[in-house]
């Protein structure tokens, strides 16, 4: 463009030029060698022209030099006014289907939101067959049952920012969720429990420490709302999407763990040992406060009393290419004042009652390894009437439960590996991990030396199949064994059994 | 408990020995060669893109040169890109799931060693480059000093660190703990932060940034040896000792690659491969590079004084920042394979050597 605006310029000022030179040449009637010179001077000036025109030429189509790479000579190609229009048209169609797609094919949200849930499908088998007579939640055959097919757990849940603090991270956010799970069951053991959807986590959580992802900084959050019990390990992995072995240990159903409470807790770490060389993080100590009504989800207090939940765990502070490396201790404590006889009708003689559960718990993971050891006491007072005691076999009117469990994890794949997981794909890559565990469970309900042979092991063996990223497939194997004494084997309660699961987990 | 001991070994025993039985395992490593090399990348492009940009060895993985050097071989060349920069390929490493790194800062690739990886370098990825030191649209700054007190942010355990470090110096600043806060952030939260305005500097690629109109260069480096280390290009000890002639090929493809892009001719052509990553626009690439006159002091692979000076220098950087814990020493520097490339390839004076302090012997 400016090479052509040069050449008419050019040629005009010649041609003026020569003109005005002629001109000047008639006027004056000068010498020939005068003439001669401004014949020379056109000619020049002929001879620029011409290269400006060349030039004007070659750089408009530029010849690929010998040796020149393709990228070189696209490197010195202009663009014309044409080529940069035509960009701007397809950028301009852009932004106006982006914009219309916005408005019309995009939902939107009163406040910051992400939407999730999952469904989870198993089919098991069971040796002895379940016979009617059982009494389980959810589960009653009308005749013998040997196998079946279930959704035990569907659920969908909100979560988002409320309030964004950008300059340190501490954050209002919030979460709803709504499921089928038992564990969300305002309700006590009824047969259509597990099929009524119910609010399970409902709370909004403050980050009174700074979360900006600086791994050096402690974390720190108050949740106010429904939510899991900060007791155990086991305890608080209530939904399929974060358990390894598709039923809870004994002692979480049997302590009555197995239910998110309504309350408030403080949850949080201080003194992380960071290992920037790999990413890893080991918080020296951390902790968790809870106060709860205590009487179970998706309901108002039945008392005036409180009940109390402290957790603190320790990890020992090494990098992450040691051997220690996140191992760590735990203790937790409950202390419940349920309202006795409630929940038996009897309101008349209703008492406050008292309920303690302690827990140890021991986890190491050191991938592809991993071991995790959970001990668990509870202890109950009971009504003077209740059986137990009026039949005297727990005579000073406490219930004394306790259970443990260790298990034993290998992994193969990268999925739990953050430096895999967020690899630079195109495609919707996610790395394929495999874990195979054996768990040893053991639960005895009644510790008294008056109540013998109550006993319960199960073994799990089992393997995870995480082919997706939310998605997981889970086979257990498990052999039930009850402790009988001198006591006969009934269908309820028989000898032994032995049970297979396959679960499908998919979360979204 | 009354898991008997015998029910419990022989559960142990069964868990252990599953994967064998259900044919799950590790990629297979027969003794003549492998099914799989594995090689990481310490970044990704814009958005997680696999591509990495502004090296020999990221023009190899983008023309595709190991496969081509194995494909008789029948041996599967598997990138792999790390969002999570150099911590990230350590991690991978110390899991087992990597043979060779293309790219690895000194900070990461150190202190990785000293807690027990076992990895030997072959070559060095590259040497200068510039740093801006930038801060907010409506920053005043002129200098790091104007923002004492005020809140730096760098991907810590990564090279940045250490360069952050550097440039801090340059103003007196030895302690930059106790001068600033420090915060750890990945390059797309610090370019988040930035423009909300809720970090006050950092170093980063000023140019896409500044076009936005959400950062402004307070301070730029050019080529400052003191201030830039080389990267290094390693090769796990267990991998290098069972497969060394594979080694040799590796390195010999890379450094006929670093021969390639140091020739002028082929300039144009690595910024357009660069760009496709997104890390950089093609004007930022020609802007970057436009004042490298000559590739080869860049695009470096040797193991010189140099490269070995700026890991002594990183060491003695990290111990007094407290950022490595034991001593390491640079016995895992293995040049057979870089010398017997150049040799082949008759390239053995080509590029220039420097001294530990930069300063050029051979040009």
């Amino acid at each position: 463009m400016k090479e052509s605006i040069h050449t008419k310029s050019a040629l005009t000022a010649a041609v003026l030029l020569a003109l005005s030179s002629q001109a000047a040449v008639a006027q004056t009637a000068s010498s020939a060698a005068d003439i001669q010179s401004l014949k020379q001077t056109i000619e020049q000036l002929r001879k620029q022209v011409d290269e400006l025109r060349n030039t004007s030429r070659s750089t408009a189509t530029p010849e690929q030099a010998e040796g020149e790479t393709q990228e070189a000579l696209d490197a010195r190609t202009p663009a014309t006014k044409a080529d940069v229009q035509g960009l701007r048209a397809d950028l301009e169609n852009y932004k106006y289907d982006q914009s219309r797609a916005i408005e019309r094919n995009i939902p939107s949200v009163v406040r910051n939101t992400k939407i999730g849930g999952g469904v989870t499908l198993r089919y098991d088998l069971r040796s002895p067959a379940e016979q009617p007579a059982t009494s389980a939640v959810g589960t009653t055959p009308a005749e013998s049952r040997a196998s079946g097919f279930a959704t035990p757990q569907f659920n969908l849940n909100f979560a988002g920012t409320l309030y964004r603090d950008y300059d340190e991270g501490r954050n209002l956010t919030y979460r709803l969720a709504f499921s089928n799970n038992a564990s969300a069951s305002s309700s006590t053991a009824t047969t259509d429990a597990t099929n009524v959807v119910n609010a399970s986590d409902v709370y909004v959580r403050y980050s009174y420490q700074p979360s900006t992802g600086n791994p050096e900084d402690p974390l720190g959050t108050i949740t106010l709302g429904q939510q899991v019990v900060p007791f155990g390990l086991d305890a608080q992995a209530l939904d399929p999407e974060v358990k390894a072995v598709i039923g809870n240990a004994g002692f979480v159903s049997g302590l009555n763990l197995n239910k998110r409470q309504v309350g408030v807790a403080i949850q949080g770490d201080f003194n992380p040992y960071v290992d920037f060389s790999n990413n890893y993080r080991a918080p020296a100590v951390t902790y968790a406060l809870g106060l709860y009504n205590g009487n179970g989800p998706n309901r108002v207090d039945n008392n005036n009393h409180r009940d109390l939940v402290g957790r603190l765990a320790y990890t020992l502070p090494v990098d992450y290419n040691s051997w220690w490396r996140q191992i760590q201790v735990g203790t937790s404590y409950y202390l419940g004042k349920p309202t006795l006889g409630a929940t038996n009708g009897y309101a008349a003689s209703n008492v406050t009652g008292k309920s303690t559960r302690t827990g140890v718990d021991v986890n190491w993971t050191h991938l592809p390894f991993s071991i995790s050891y959970e001990w668990a006491y509870g202890r109950d007072r009971l009504l003077a009437n209740d059986a137990l005691v009026t039949s005297g076999k727990n005579p000073d009117g406490v219930q004394r439960g306790v259970g443990q469990y260790i298990n034993f994890g290998y992994t193969w794949g990268e999925q739990f590996l953050s430096s895999s997981r967020q690899q630079g794909k195109f495609d919707d890559y996610w790395p394929k991990s495999y874990q195979a565990f054996i768990r040893f469970d053991q639960w005895d309900p009644n510790r008294s030396g008056k109540v013998i042979n109550d006993k319960v092991y199960v073994t799990t063996v089992g393997l995870n199949v995480f082919f997706a990223e939310t998605t997981k497939f889970q086979v257990n194997y498990l052999r039930t064994r009850n402790q009988l004494g001198t006591s006969a084997a009934t269908a309820a309660r028989p000898s032994s059994s032995n049970g297979l699961q396959a679960q499908f987990n998919a979360t979204f | 408990m009354s898991i008997s001991r015998r029910t419990f070994s022989s559960a142990l025993a069964g868990a252990v020995a599953a994967p064998a039985l259900i044919g799950l395992s590790t990629p297979a490593r027969a003794a003549g060669k492998p099914t799989s090399i594995r090689i990481a990348f310490s970044n990704a492009g814009t958005g997680g893109r696999p591509m990495s940009q502004g090296t020999f060895a990221a023009n190899a993985a983008l023309l595709g040169d190991i496969e081509k050097e194995f494909a008789a071989d029948g041996i599967k060349i598997e990138y792999k890109y790390f969002i999570g920069a150099g911590p990230a390929t350590n991690e991978n490493f110390a899991n087992g799931l990597l043979d060779f790194a293309f790219s690895h800062g000194d900070l990461p690739f150190l202190v990785g060693n000293s807690t027990g990886l076992k990895r030997k370098a072959i070559l060095s990825n590259g040497r200068g480059g510039d740093q801006h030191f930038i801060g907010p649209a409506d920053t005043t700054a002129k200098s790091p000093l104007d923002l004492r007190g005020k809140t730096l942010s760098v991907q810590k355990g990564t090279a940045g660190q250490l360069t952050l470090y550097r440039v801090l110096e340059k103003y007196g600043i030895t302690e930059p703990d106790k001068e600033f806060r420090i915060i750890s952030q990945n390059t797309d939260d610090r370019r988040a932060s930035l423009a909300t305005g809720n970090i006050a500097g950092c170093i980063d690629t000023p140019f896409g940034l500044e076009a936005r109109g959400v950062a402004k260069r307070i301070v730029s480096f050019y080529d400052d040896p003191l201030l830039t280390s080389p990267g290094t290009i390693w090769v796990g000890e267990a991998f290098e000792a069972q497969y060394p002639d594979l080694v040799q090929r590796i390195v010999t493809a890379l450094v006929k690659r670093a021969h390639w892009s140091t020739l002028e001719a082929n300039r144009e052509s690595q910024y357009q491969l660069w760009t496709r990553s997104g890390t950089n626009t093609y004007l930022d690439n020609k802007e970057t590079w436009g004042r490298v006159k000559d590739l080869r002091h860049r695009i470096n692979p040797l193991l010189d004084d140099y490269y070995v000076g700026g890991l002594q220098k990183a060491i003695g950087e990290m111990k007094r920042h407290r950022l490595l814990r034991r001593d390491v020493n640079l016995d895992f520097i293995e040049r057979k394979y870089l010398n017997h490339a150049l040799a082949e390839l008759k390239l053995e004076t080509y590029w220039p050597t420097q001294d530990a302090s930069g300063k050029y012997i051979r040009t």
